[in-house]
């Protein structure tokens, strides 16, 4: 291969013929837009040479301040030996004689590029031709042969156009745009990027690059621990990078539909359809409406079946990747259970496969081969006349049976983010974050992370004082929170928690402790840690009554809340709130006499310490609704109707109609769209390509939720909330998530099942291994600990 | 030893969609992160001593923002200078710190007068963009619409003595504004007060979100 320019010979070059930065910063934009537009015609069938494109583009103008600088940078290059760089150069100035579309030539691009970026910015050929004729005053003749010029490029541009299937104003418009845009909608800084800690990589050193989607908005995102522990992961690896994108708010939104900026990473600003994979995560089944939303805004087809070559693969991750179905004609590639190691393991793979030239679909045959990957299009369900699945069918013989979660078997080595993006716009969590551990061995019926997060795996506490340390040092964050699904579940929680309170006394950091269980421990840590600031203690009984918190298999005592609630009051707290779940299996309205009871119980007491007028206490009881999830004992349910939700909220009005008592509860359609989705088969795709086309998306918000589109989706497609949400599974019944192995067997599932409706509980497996089947597949490091 | 400082920085490319609230919020952490202890106000709830000269408009860039603040412990400006430079985020770059005396009055109280480079992109002429704007500055009252805080109305104001200067220029494709405004607690224009009413005067029509601004000088007395 010929021998070309060199950054350092071109940063000498610049320094020796004194190139001023404007002008630099004019031959970065250059090369740029020319690298890109080969690469893009590369990928079209063309062999361009990038390497002379970005060299010539950089070097182009080296002698700009000096008189008829395209032949004196002719002559430094040529006595250089760079015989190709220096040709382009000459015939840079005068060049409008583009080669034949077929023949197209590096010098070509080059040429093209200098006619489509004014300074440093790409506008486009129209700008730029209109700033050249008003740069200085022209003669008629001169104006007249910019404007021939102009039409031959014009055809030029459109012959590379229909090559490359796409504008090439699409390809570099966002930067001109954007700046236009952000003028006028609500808080820009949720789109900028550029934040301390993040991360940008330069794209012509990497072999993949990755947008990291986030279905909902950035101070949502920002504060999800995963995308931060994922960001991490990929960036730490060369040739990989890791870009963030969020679903941009209603505003921002209507502005880039009307300018036609496609959505963009945070980091590059790039296209999401220049990247080579779009990872979606799957926190919420109501967010994917937003997902869809957000393919649309990208420029990119719903359907993977109408997705081609030149797009990017779409992959999606988390807890709701567990029954995939529903998502599975829009996902190529599902990446089920930890992504940490998975992840970067996937896009070196896909970087080795593009090397070697191979298609999407070879890299799926490959990928589809590690342990946690589905890819859902080499299957394919059949269904029964009454529209319960009759089998699975796979379409490629080499994709496995049964997709096992990837285990990360032991988490204490493994990456964690110490320096995570700081938000600059001010996100819902605000803070340092330490996963303690991940895995929850309590076995809540209802609970689906308790159930796909197993084995329980801890990190060391000698590691965590570290980690809680170093991000603090590097995030100034005068706020740490640890997370797990139960706090006080972490086996040396004493210890751990007595040496953070010490760290951050010391250092000013106010520690926060989510999902603690309320005991003694608790309330001396309380006390010390919130001072006088006694905002508001958090119960989740989640049902009324004992025989009902048996059958979920919570488990929690009257008098353990009452003892608690007791304490709390004497040491001075004034807002305590308790959840509760209705519509539960074996639900009756019994139960729902608990809850008033409970909240009764809970004034009286107040009353006794702080007097018949019950000083400024206040007690809020939050109710939410059952949604039965896949891969739980309860995963046959049937849930309530609408009509049924509505009538026990009605009752819990009346009943809860209790001086001090606030009550709230959640929209009863949202929870059936979220049943629908949580357990439904591949059909209900069609739901959401419905409801997407009526406009649906941020479903998750109140004032966003259109129960009315949702209704019509419903209809038009024929996917009935009866069939997937209100009418109870047989236990024979194939499960559209039957292929998507959790760990825990479904065995164990169906017993934990005859025991909730024996009203019988189930011990912690910290006690004894309860037999769920995890540790036929990997180690569990706390079987048996307090046997 | 009053241990008061004062940052010059810049705010230049995305950054400038960073609103006020959150610039404070990161300079707060930025202090933490370096190691450096602000002084706290006594009282029932203290906040650290750290502010704007000026509030900056969202949108706007700037060549001269200036933060003032106290610390616990003294520092030597240059040490300050070099464990801040590290914690910037893109397109916020660190220009000076100096200390101040404790006698100063706070910039927010003594600021006087702001300079602005407001660039429209419209093509006009030189010299009749010159004739314009002297007409413009030459009205015997300048009249500009200005939102009311208490009832959100439009209300019009004077602003023909806010104006201390007013130059105007072409290069190829825009006209440049630059214009010297008074600016703090005692009397404040804002430039968008010129820049509407200015527009509305020479009758050009071009849309608010294609006009960029920067703040270039603040000035004290």
């Amino acid at each position: 291969m010929t021998k070309r320019i060199t950054k350092d010979e071109i940063n000498k070059l610049y320094e020796e013929w004194k190139t001023p930065d404007h002008v630099k910063a004019h031959c970065r934009a250059v090369s740029n837009v020319g690298v890109k537009l080969a690469e893009e015609l590369n990928k079209h069938g063309y062999s361009l040479d990038l390497e002379l494109i970005r060299g010539t583009g950089l070097i182009h103008d080296v002698a700009r301040t000096h008189e008829n600088h395209a032949d004196l940078g002719y002559g430094i290059l040529k006595n250089l030996g760079y015989d190709d760089e220096a040709n382009i150069v000459k015939v840079h100035m005068g060049y409008p004689k583009f080669n034949d579309i077929k023949n197209i030539d590096e010098c070509d691009i080059i040429c093209l590029a200098d006619r489509l970026v004014k300074e440093d910015k790409y506008v486009g050929l129209d700008e730029r031709i209109e700033y050249i004729l008003n740069k200085a005053p022209k003669t008629e003749e001169v104006k007249q042969r910019i404007c021939k010029s102009k039409e031959i490029t014009r055809k030029f541009i459109e012959d590379i156009e229909t090559v490359i299937e796409k504008t090439i104003d699409q390809m570099f418009i966002v930067q001109g745009k954007l700046d236009e845009i952000l003028k006028q909608v609500e808080k820009p800084g949720r789109y900028i990027g550029g934040e301390v800690n993040s991360i940008k990589k330069d794209h012509s050193n990497l072999k993949v690059k990755l947008a990291f989607a986030f279905p909902d908005i950035y101070e949502i995102g920002m504060s999800y621990l995963g995308m931060q522990i994922l960001y991490n992961a990929v960036n730490k690896e060369e040739g990989l990078c890791c870009e963030r994108v969020f679903a941009p708010a209603p505003d921002m939104e209507d502005l880039m539909r009307k300018e036609g900026l496609p959505l963009f990473t945070l980091e590059t600003k790039t296209p999401l359809k220049e990247m080579d994979i779009v990872g979606f995560t799957l926190q919420y089944e109501m967010s994917f409406s937003t997902i869809l939303n957000m393919l649309s805004l990208a420029n990119i087809p719903l359907y993977s079946k109408e997705r081609g070559e030149e797009c990017p693969i779409i992959a999606a991750g988390g807890p709701c990747a567990f029954n995939p179905e529903p998502l599975a004609d829009f996902v190529d590639m599902f990446l089920i259970g930890d992504g940490e190691v998975l992840l970067p393991k996937v896009m070196n793979l896909y970087g080795q496969c593009r090397e070697n030239h191979l298609s999407k679909r070879e890299f799926l045959e490959k990928v589809c081969k590690f342990e946690g990957v589905y890819v859902p299009c080499f299957y394919e369900p059949e269904y029964k006349e009454d529209g319960t699945i009759k089998r699975l069918c796979k379409l490629n013989e080499d994709a496995p049976d049964r997709v096992i979660k990837n285990i990360i078997p032991d988490i204490e080595e493994v990456d964690f983010p110490i320096k995570p993006v700081i938000p600059m716009v001010e996100s819902v969590h605000d803070r340092a974050v330490i996963e303690t551990f991940r895995g929850c061995s309590r076995g809540c019926r209802f609970c689906q992370a308790g159930m796909i997060y197993r084995p329980v795996r801890e990190r060391s506490r000698k590691k965590l004082i570290d980690l809680a340390k170093k991000q603090i040092e590097a995030t100034g964050n005068d706020e740490l929170s640890l997370l797990s699904l139960s706090t006080s579940d972490y086996s040396d929680f004493h210890g751990l928690t007595l040496e953070l309170m010490d760290y951050c006394k010391k250092n000013n950091v106010s520690l926060s402790l989510p999902s603690l269980r309320i005991d003694k421990f608790a309330f001396e840590v309380l006390n010390k840690i919130q001072e006088y600031k006694k905002s508001g203690l958090t119960y989740a009984p989640e049902a009324g009554t004992q025989r009902l918190r048996d059958v979920i298999n919570k488990g929690v005592t009257e008098e353990d809340i009452y003892t608690s609630v007791e304490e709390a009051i004497k040491l001075g707290w004034k807002h305590i709130k308790l959840y509760f779940m209705i519509g539960l299996p074996t639900e009756t309205y019994e139960d729902l006499d608990g809850i008033a009871e409970i909240a009764k119980k809970i004034i009286d007491i107040n009353h006794e310490y702080n007097g018949p007028k019950g000083g400024r206490f206040r007690l809020t009881v939050s109710v939410s609704n059952f949604v039965p999830k896949a891969d739980t004992p309860f995963q046959w349910e049937r849930q309530n109707t609408p009509e049924e939700f509505e009538a026990k909220h009605n009752y819990l009005e009346q009943k809860l109609r209790i001086k001090g008592v606030t009550f709230n509860y959640h929209d009863s359609f949202t929870s059936v769209c979220e049943a629908v989705f949580a357990k439904g088969d591949r059909r209900c795709g069609k739901a959401l390509m419905e409801a997407h086309k009526l406009g649906c998306r941020f479903d998750g918000w109140t004032e966003h939720f259109h129960p009315d589109r949702w209704q019509k989706a419903f209809e038009i497609s024929g996917v009935s909330p009866e069939f997937y949400a209100f009418r109870e599974k047989n236990t024979d019944e194939i499960l559209p998530w039957d292929h998507i192995d959790c760990g825990v067997s479904k065995n164990f599932f169906l017993k934990e099942r005859e025991r909730a409706y024996s009203e019988v509980i189930t011990q912690d497996c910290r006690y004894g291994c309860k037999g769920c089947g995890l540790n036929k597949k990997v180690k569990c490091e706390m079987e048996g600990i307090y046997g | 030893m009053a241990n008061r400082y004062v940052i010059k920085f810049t705010k230049t490319g995305y950054a400038k969609y960073t609103s006020h609230l959150d610039m404070l919020r990161f300079f707060k952490r930025a202090f933490r992160k370096s190691g450096i202890s602000l002084r706290y106000s006594k009282g029932f709830n203290p906040h650290p001593k750290l502010s704007f000269a000026q509030p900056l408009s969202l949108g706007y860039s700037s060549s001269c923002e200036l933060l003032e603040f106290e610390t616990e412990i003294h520092h030597d400006p240059g040490e300050i200078f070099s464990l801040l430079l590290n914690e910037m985020p893109e397109g916020m770059e660190i220009k000076q710190v100096e200390e101040m005396g404790a006698e100063v009055k706070s910039l927010a109280s003594s600021a006087d007068s702001a300079e602005y480079i407001v660039e429209i992109p419209f093509d006009v002429d030189q010299n009749k963009l010159k004739e314009i704007c002297g007409a413009y500055i030459e009205q015997d009252e300048i009249i500009a619409l200005k939102r009311r805080k208490k009832d959100k109305k439009m209300v019009p104001v004077d602003i023909k003595n806010m104006i201390r200067s007013l130059e105007a220029n072409t290069t190829h494709t825009s006209i440049v504004l630059k214009m010297d405004l008074d600016c703090g607690s005692v009397s404040n224009c804002s430039p968008e007060l010129v820049i509407s009413s200015f527009l509305e005067f020479a009758d050009i029509k071009v849309p608010r979100y294609k006009i960029e601004v920067e703040r270039t000088k603040l000035e004290f007395v």
